[in-house]
């Protein structure tokens, strides 16, 4: 809502402050935060939802003096300013209040020397409870180890002094630590918002929803589940299935927001072609439907399953979604996205369905990754930053810094590694002559920066599956029968 | 031109966090000495602003300054390859 016409004399009261004078004095609503950043001076942040709005200098001098103790109104403000507070008390994000009310000092812009960085996915353990036959992070031989208690609140320090909003927690399997709450604890304790939790969700017991709960966290948990009777084969464990399903039905009942990946291959086919109807009753918010990435332990499996094969099996599930009444939010492959009617958060982030809009196009100067040192870092467990886990098993892999030897404000702003990732559309179809060629370059680019390198070691190479997946009619015809539908 | 004294001289106290100290020290003040004390404090930083020019600012209305897309803003983009919506659930990541 545009309050343009919001006067000086709005819904902002007037208080009289210890000496009697009368003014207009407010806080920061308590999940309310100011971060600044090199790039982005002040910006206000929800640490529990991660709201995030980028301050103006007025909002930011507004904002900043929603402190209890600065009398919001004129001479020192003029009625735009208090306007804007007027806003921020509307909208929840700053509170009215007795002048000399306590702002909590955490609330304080508090200013980063790097640049923005909103998300930290991070992976605190390469240890599993599960063999996965398709994990990229190679966690049943524990490839990237696990480090103490002690050397990863090293890392929250980081994550701190680099204003980190939010982490991911992930492994291996997060839970198989001992101090995983105290890790969760810490960061919630330095107004880190904890933004996913990915696990298995066989160590999840209800206790644990609660005490998250309690500890005023309400991150989306993001689950694995590999079909119906065909689970355990993916995760090289008998008997989990019923457990995972248990754990995804009980949280998404607690209120939170689940997610769901399963990994499509010539073993779970028929299993999958079983599940919409189960998520659905168990409550998921979404669910990613995947064939496994090229990395870690599946490059060589024998039960990959072909592209076309692929097509059928997400015709069938899409027309199963639709029938549904589409119950949650849905990613098949690379070949469709939807989600539930109404779904206005969606349609503000998201493609959205394929069959409602033009492709959205690249312009050449547009970056190969527009995701890539953006704003979203990746922290492995043995302590090594990256840009983007699917450069797990590349050149790039060793090549990147340890957080254990560099702190992340220094490799999140290092001049040289950013320049690296830099690589421009016009870059990658200026390489390859396929890409030049072809008329749906403007919607494919060139599929995913890391995917290409790992196929080709070219750093411009071309993303083969992306080109496969873009010059078939597959994605059209799965648009057109949710069109239809 | 003392309107355009007057906008260069908030645009200042905007992100000037020194300037916004004295500006608060003025606080305590009566409204006559606080609007004296800001006209010395523009004088200071090379502005000319009278005390009409601030009576009449705060009589004026103003837009805020959280339009519609401030407010809706959330970082981040789209992957690729999911065409999942990043503010919600990150990159994927699959532990």
């Amino acid at each position: 809502m545009k309050t343009g016409d919001m006067r000086a004399e709005g819904p902002v009261k007037r208080h009289a402050d210890a000496a009697g004078a009368s003014g207009r004095f407010a806080v920061l609503a308590p999940d309310w935060q100011l971060r600044g950043y090199s790039d982005r001076p002040v910006v206000l942040v929800n640490w529990r939802t991660g709201r995030t709005i980028p301050l103006s200098s007025t909002g930011a001098y507004v904002a900043r003096s929603c402190d209890g103790a600065t009398d919001i109104s004129p001479p020192l403000f003029l009625s735009r300013h208090v306007a804007t507070l007027a806003q921020m008390v509307e909208q929840g994000m700053a509170v009215e209040c007795a002048a000399g009310t306590a702002l909590d000092p955490r609330q304080r812009l508090r200013t980063a020397p790097n640049r923005f960085l909103r998300l930290v996915n991070w992976g605190v353990t390469g240890r599993c409870n599960l063999r996965c036959r398709h994990c990229y992070m190679e966690a049943p031989v524990a490839r990237y180890g696990e480090l103490p208690t002690e050397t990863l609140f090293g890392l929250i320090d980081q994550f701190e002094r680099a204003n980190v909003l939010r982490v991911h927690l992930t492994g291996g399997e997060a839970l198989l630590r001992r101090d995983f709450w105290t890790i969760a604890e810490e960061l919630l304790r330095r107004r880190i918002g904890i933004h996913q939790i990915s696990t298995n969700g066989l160590l999840l017991d209800d206790r644990s929803l609660v005490r998250l709960r309690e500890l005023g966290a309400e991150p989306i948990f993001h689950f694995s589940f590999d079909g119906v009777g065909t689970h355990d084969s993916m995760r090289g464990v008998d008997g989990v299935e019923a457990a995972a399903l248990d754990v995804i039905r009980r949280t998404a009942a607690a209120g939170f927001r689940v997610a769901v990946t399963s990994c499509l291959d010539r073993e779970t086919r028929a299993g999958i072609l079983r599940t919409p109807e189960v998520l659905a009753d168990a409550g998921v918010h979404t669910w990613h439907l995947d064939a496994p990435l090229p990395m870690g332990l599946w490059p060589g499996s024998d039960t990959e399953l072909p592209l076309d094969e692929q097509v059928a099996v997400c015709e069938t599930i899409l027309r199963r979604w639709l029938a549904l009444g589409r119950p949650f939010r849905v990613t098949l492959c690379r070949l469709y996205s939807g989600s539930p009617p109404g779904d206005d958060e969606w349609a503000a982030t998201s493609r959205g369905d394929a069959a409602d809009e033009a492709p959205p196009g690249f312009a050449p100067d547009d970056p190969h990754c527009g995701d890539l040192m953006n704003d979203v870092a990746y922290v492995l467990p043995d302590g090594r930053f990256m840009p983007c886990l699917r450069f797990i098993g590349t050149p790039v892999h060793e090549e990147m810094p340890s957080l254990l030897d560099v702190d992340l404000s220094e490799v999140w702003d290092d001049e040289e590694l950013r320049a690296r990732f830099s690589v421009t559309k016009a870059q990658v179809r200026e390489r390859n002559s396929e890409c030049a060629a072809c008329p749906e370059f403007g919607v494919c680019g060139g599929g995913c920066w890391a995917l290409g390198y790992a196929a080709t070691g070219d750093p411009l190479g071309r993303d083969p599956l992306a080109c496969v997946v873009n010059k078939s009619p597959y994605k059209k015809r799965l648009a057109e029968i949710a069109a239809v539908l | 031109m003392p309107i355009d004294d007057l906008k260069a001289f908030f645009a200042k106290l905007e992100t000037d966090a020194a300037l916004q100290d004295q500006a608060r020290a003025l606080q305590g003040s009566t409204d006559d000495e606080r609007v004296a004390g800001l006209c010395a404090l523009a004088a200071d930083a090379g502005f000319t602003l009278t005390p009409e020019d601030l009576s009449s600012a705060a009589a004026s209305t103003a837009a805020a300054e959280l339009d519609d897309q401030s407010l809706r803003a959330v970082v981040g983009g789209v992957c690729e390859i999911t065409g999942t919506a990043a503010p919600q659930f990150g990159r994927e990541f699959r532990g």
